[in-house]
């Protein structure tokens, strides 16, 4: 999107698999290197050297052989042969920190969509009211849930529980959960997102608040004072009665705008992150203040970071970390 | 606007064809001639077909029918911006007028009054029919445009109208000769080396420039999960020097005549940039 009036649009060649050339050339490999642990569709699987082996998923026994049936990444523990695939839906765990979209209200519960196999219920039994008040279990209770997630409306949760059909249960029973307001959402594949002990990054020297979603949702938003407050609540040992006040005193009275630099902080982290994601490469808290800190010092302009220019630069910093990891 | 990336010659089969992307807008344009009868309304004038097509990958709401009718619309907005003589008026009154009555008669008003008055030579925008004759009534050639939209990452009007006029400059025309012979039959002699094809003018082909409203301010290029913020947006043709050739209009909710005035000339001001931009990527010798 740009400012209407700004006639300034590049024409340039379309280069077919530029990224990957990009990649290759600035991390000096030629040719994925043809080493047994990155299979294709249909790449055989050596099971040399070991007695007997476990099929395991996304392999298949053809004459006699063991051959990949996704592309992926080859597994081996003990006797059992997986391949793990690249791209893939997400996989709920327990205790997992996601962002997701209320799809649907059924019954007592919302319909979440987290962009997994299936839909994500979160119980109105297990939502924390504003408040902290106490829930009346009634049917009037039922019939106001829209009052707190609408269809359409994203909200953090945690992974509650994982049935064993796949199915998947959330709670938001802290003050850091709840709905999002006032930001941005990207989308990355949840693969790049490593499990940690944090998820909710609040980046106060910037103002920005960041939730990095198991599930491959990540959300950036300016950090708001009213939010500030709760998650340091929330980090003192749970909401206590004054807390529940300043609640409800911010829910009545909305939050100043952002200012544009605020929000230009915001845009660059998420253009940090959507850069992270056209290269393939983790996305966690150091990897994205890495390219973020590498656009402010580089002066690259907000609509620039998408350009083949920023990209070498990302992934010859990258290539210097690799390096110098190796080194150690 | 996001950078455009064009690749000329994808289809070897095609006259002329073009890719380009918009960000992940991925469009496919493929330009067919061949010689055919001319209508009998325009003897002395070339045919133009255009069609759209989305690829059901695109995006889920192109499967079923809605892709087929919002493909027609484009088309019929981009045929329109090509070849004004044929439905330039009627498809932009027809298209504009289901979706917001009382803005509709400002749109086509507008439309009107600073299109440039059509000269007795020829059309005064889009491409000149006239030179697609081969053999006044008997023969000309016919131009068709197919246009495949394989990933929809929003602004897909303006990457169909971009990368149509990028295969228009592309596509190359076998030369003809007519002989009489004896009897008085015409004979066509259609002469296949590269070297004597001709190209077409495309010197006043306009493009579409999407401009949408979103909240009370007016933007173009919107990635597809920006356009579902927009209330609406005005699909503008604007040639070279900056005239409106034509205006389509969708969305939910209509347009304000004030905002109809604003949208036009933000269409007006960055079409013949874009115009340039695109032409000298295309004649750069570096291509």
């Amino acid at each position: 999107m740009a400012a209407a009036g700004a006639v300034a649009v590049k024409v340039r060649a379309l280069v077919p698999g530029a990224d990957v050339a990009l990649i290759e050339r600035v991390l000096n490999v030629h040719d994925a290197p043809s080493n047994t642990t990155f299979v294709c569709v249909g790449d055989e699987i050596s099971t040399e050297g070991q007695e007997g082996f476990l099929r395991g998923h996304g392999t298949q026994v053809v004459d006699g052989k063991l051959v990949a049936t996704v592309c992926g990444v080859v597994e081996r523990v003990n006797k059992l042969i997986y391949v793990k695939t690249l791209n893939s839906r997400y996989n709920a765990e327990q205790g997992d920190v996601v962002v997701g979209r209320v799809a649907d209200l059924a019954g007592k519960a919302w319909r979440v969509d987290l962009k997994s196999r299936q839909e994500a219920k979160l119980l109105l039994s297990a939502v924390h009211l504003p408040g902290g008040i106490q829930r009346r279990r009634n049917a009037e209770d039922e019939l106001n849930m829209r009052s707190f997630f609408r269809e359409g409306e994203l909200i953090s949760a945690e992974v509650q529980s994982v049935h064993a059909d796949g199915s998947v249960a959330l709670h938001t029973r802290s003050a850091k959960y709840g709905k999002l307001v006032c930001g941005q959402l990207l989308e990355v594949p949840p693969n790049l997102i490593k499990r940690q002990k944090q998820h909710f990054h609040t980046l106060e020297a910037l103002g920005v608040e960041l939730i990095i979603g198991c599930n491959g949702l990540v959300w950036v938003a300016p950090l708001r004072p009213d939010r500030l407050a709760a998650a340091n609540a929330a980090a003192g040992g749970g909401a206590g009665s004054a807390g529940a006040d300043e609640d409800e005193a911010a829910a009545a009275a909305p939050p100043p705008p952002p200012s544009r630099m605020q929000l230009e902080v915001v845009c660059r982290m998420a253009n940090a992150i959507r850069v992270l994601t056209r290269l393939y490469m983790p996305v966690y808290p150091a990897s994205i203040m890495a390219t973020y800190e590498a656009a402010v010092e580089g002066e690259v302009a907000l609509a620039d970071m998408m350009e083949p220019g920023f990209l070498e630069a990302v992934v010859g910093q990258e290539a210097q970390r690799r390096s110098s990891a190796m080194q150690e | 606007m996001r950078p455009i990336e064009l690749e000329l010659g994808v289809i070897a089969q095609a006259a002329g064809s073009a890719r380009l992307h918009i960000g992940a807008t991925d469009v496919i344009v493929g330009v067919k001639v061949e010689v055919a009868s001319p209508s009998p309304f325009a003897p002395t004038q070339g045919r133009l077909g255009v069609t759209v097509e989305f690829s059901p990958c695109a995006s889920p709401v192109y499967q079923g029918r809605f892709g087929e009718t919002y493909g027609e619309q484009i088309a019929a907005a981009i045929e329109a911006s090509l070849a004004p003589s044929t439905r330039a008026g009627g498809a932009a009154a027809a298209a504009a007028a289901p979706a917001n009555g009382g803005a509709a008669g400002a749109s086509t008003s507008a439309t009107a009054t600073a299109a440039p008055t059509p000269s007795a030579s020829g059309p005064s925008w889009g491409l000149d029919l006239g030179k697609l004759c081969i053999s006044a009534g008997k023969t000309a050639w016919a131009l068709y445009v197919d246009a495949l939209v394989l990933n929809d990452d929003g602004n897909v009007v303006g990457a169909v109208s971009a990368a149509t006029l990028a295969a228009l400059v592309d596509t190359r025309i076998p030369k003809v000769e007519v002989t009489t012979d004896a009897a008085g039959e015409e004979e066509i002699e259609l002469d296949d080396s590269p070297g004597a094809a001709w190209r077409l003018d495309v010197s006043r082909v306009p493009l579409v420039v999407t401009v949408a409203q979103v909240g009370s301010q007016c933007v173009v290029d919107l990635a597809a999960p920006e356009e579902r913020c927009s209330s609406s947006a005005l699909h503008v043709a604007v040639n070279r020097a900056g005239q409106v050739c034509g205006a389509t209009s969708s969305g939910r909710a209509g347009v304000e005549a004030s905002m109809l005035l604003a949208m036009t000339e933000t269409a007006q001001r960055l079409a013949p940039g874009l115009w340039e931009q695109i032409m000298r990527f295309l004649q750069s010798p570096a291509r």
